[in-house]
């Protein structure tokens, strides 16, 4: 029953949210309803527009977009297991790369990526709620600055 | 991109921070020959690691928010070197800073900003970059209840001895002016004017300066 009441306010929110006048993309209920359940989530959307004015290569516009859903699973809500979630992410880049007409190394977006469906990350965390301390292990990002 | 890893953090106290991280350093390998796609290629025990360690400092100074971030890493890979040699283990420190300088007195987090992050790697005839700068200056809340960000930054990732082959330029630099208004929650737009000073140069390439225009819109659902 509680599981058709969340779809239902996940569904209503999309279709009535263009009526509502709050400043804000999605209402906060269409969240809420499913963190009730452990499962907390995201979508966010970038789309880029860019265009080679003068210099590099060749002088050329392109669009590229970065799709990426990301899911958290509350293993506290659901099975008991204290301070355990598990985390995961999937990108999706499309488009064209700028760098192709730029010319550039490095990049000029940083969005900019090998244009495909990508298994970001996959990882199980264990955090405190004091947050004193905490544990990831899994597929993670590398960064060089963490 | 993302490989096998540990990550741990530990919180002194409310200002500092210590974190430690271990990585799969084969994962870099799969993804430039284009092998890992999709990203369901990864191994529990992996030929070469990548260790890291960072120690960061979060808090306010007179009234003006500050993170700095200290850190360093080392890559067990092999690696070229530049007299053609192969070398085991790459070792790097890094410097990271983002301080507030000025605060509106009506929201404390807007005002003027300073940040910089600088790496330096120690085997300099092995590194593609053998240093690199990323520094530049923003100002929050430009415009009164706008949420915008207006922002310069710089980028510079000093190719190493490894990739020069003649005496030509063989480093591109990157200025770069932007601003962002924030629409909603969850709704932004941006705007970017970027030149790029030797673009190519880190492939052995000649170009023009280029000067590039962006403009992107970026939602959170």
């Amino acid at each position: 029953m509680k599981i058709y009441k969340a779809i239902f306010i996940v569904i209503a929110g999309i279709l009535l949210y263009p009526l509502t006048s709050r400043a804000q993309l999605l209402p906060e209920e269409v969240h809420s309803a499913t963190e009730q359940f452990g499962v907390d989530w995201r979508l966010d959307y970038t789309a880029e527009v860019m265009s080679n004015l003068a210099g590099g290569l060749q002088t050329k516009t392109a669009y590229q977009g970065y799709l990426d859903l990301g899911l958290g699973i509350d293993l506290e809500k659901i099975f008991g297991l204290k301070h355990t979630s598990v985390h995961l992410n999937i990108i999706n880049l499309h488009g064209k790369s700028p760098s192709a007409f730029v010319g550039d190394e490095l990049s000029v977006s940083n969005i900019d990526g090998v244009k495909t469906t990508h298994l970001q990350q996959l990882y199980l965390q264990y955090q405190p709620s004091n947050n004193k301390w905490g544990i990831k292990a899994g597929l993670l990002v590398v960064d060089e600055t963490i | 991109m993302a490989s096998t890893s540990l990550q741990a953090h530990y919180n002194l106290n409310d200002n500092w921070t210590l974190r430690l991280g271990a990585f799969d350093a084969d994962a870099d390998n799969l993804d430039e020959a284009g092998a890992n796609l999709h990203g369901f290629r990864f191994t529990l025990q992996p030929n070469n690691y990548f260790l890291i360690a960072e120690a960061s400092w979060n808090g306010s100074i007179s009234g003006n928010k500050g993170v700095y971030r200290f850190g360093s890493w080392h890559d067990t890979d092999r690696f070229p070197t530049s007299d053609g040699g192969l070398r085991r283990g790459l070792s790097s420190i890094y410097l990271a800073a983002d301080q507030q300088l000025y605060a509106k007195n009506s929201r404390r987090a807007d005002g003027f900003y300073l940040f910089a992050l600088a790496g330096w790697v120690f085997q300099q005839n092995s590194a593609p970059v053998d240093y690199d700068i990323h520094a530049g200056a923003y100002w929050n809340g430009l415009i009164a209840d706008w949420d915008d960000s207006l922002g310069i930054i710089f980028t510079y990732p000093h190719e190493g001895d490894r990739a020069v082959i003649s005496e030509i330029i063989t480093t591109e630099s990157f200025f770069e002016l932007t601003y962002k208004p924030k629409i909603t929650d969850g709704w932004s737009l941006q705007g970017s004017l970027q030149y790029v000073k030797n673009p190519g140069a880190a492939n052995d390439m000649q170009l023009d300066n280029a000067t590039v225009l962006g403009v992107r819109t970026s939602f959170t659902f």
